[in-house]
């Protein structure tokens, strides 16, 4: 208990400041807002429940990423978050901001992102967008820093692919997997 | 998860930080967007309010 007397003011504001960073980790893993943030409030509630294991003077973002990515990876295998994607959401969501060169709509970013097996979505969204290196990347997801480069490496050449080839899913054309998902997901999640 | 290398993980290429090697692919600096847009974003009303629950609980 003193442990945790001793750090909740300090833990509580860099636990808030990593909040919208949770929420774009989790949303690049899941594709669908309303789970990625119902992926953010169970890591937080796991986080703080988790405190005094916390060690001061470390990377709290690392720390609860990872929390968030092993909760993610756990959940999918029980079905209860689904790696897919809502298209309606994401193309009102992702726009490219004003006055930027963008020949990658984000909506169809965020598609073909979905398209990836999950270690590999990971991977990239951890290095190439939340900017870890790849061994922060690999303590986060609990594997080998060339793991981590495999995946990476695998990711972006796929990736690569897909969008130079013109192979983009198309909204309601996802990959066969993609599309069962989708089913899934909607026989789990309740309508509003 | 899994904790084993994946095979053939050294391409002979010099990878970046940014998964990028030669040169940035052309979905680099769109993802980079994709998160800054999702963090920039201001927090949904549950989150907060579970934040302002756990100071609460800190009490």
């Amino acid at each position: 208990m003193s442990k945790v007397e001793a750090q909740p003011p300090d833990f509580k504001r860099e636990l808030t400041q990593v909040v919208p960073h949770l929420r774009a980790f989790a949303r690049g893993l899941c594709g669908r807002p309303d789970l990625a943030d119902d992926l953010v409030q169970d890591t937080l509630l796991r986080a703080w429940a988790a405190r005094d294991r916390f060690v001061p003077g470390t990377s709290i973002r690392a720390w609860t990423f990872t929390i968030l990515r092993n909760a993610w990876f756990t959940e999918m295998r029980r079905n209860r978050f689904r790696a897919d994607y809502d298209e309606t959401v994401a193309d009102r969501i992702l726009t490219s901001p004003a006055g930027q060169e963008a020949p990658l709509h984000l909506a169809d970013l965020s598609r073909a992102l979905m398209e990836l097996p999950a270690e590999r979505r990971e991977a990239l969204l951890l290095v190439g967008a939340g900017g870890f290196s790849y061994e922060e990347a690999a303590a986060i997801c609990g594997c080998a820093v060339g793991t981590i480069k495999s995946r990476v490496g695998r990711g972006r050449a796929q990736l690569t692919a897909m969008i130079e080839e013109g192979r983009i899913p198309t909204r309601g054309n996802a990959s066969e997997s993609s599309q069962a998902l989708m089913a899934e997901l909607d026989r789990i999640t309740p309508k509003d | 998860m899994g904790a084993k290398p994946e095979a053939g993980h050294e391409t002979g290429n010099t990878e970046r930080k940014d998964g990028g090697m030669d040169e940035a692919p052309p979905w680099a600096a769109p993802l980079r967007d994709m998160y800054q847009q999702v963090v920039e974003e201001p927090l949904p009303d549950f989150l907060s309010d579970l934040l302002s629950r756990l100071d609460r609980d800190a009490e």
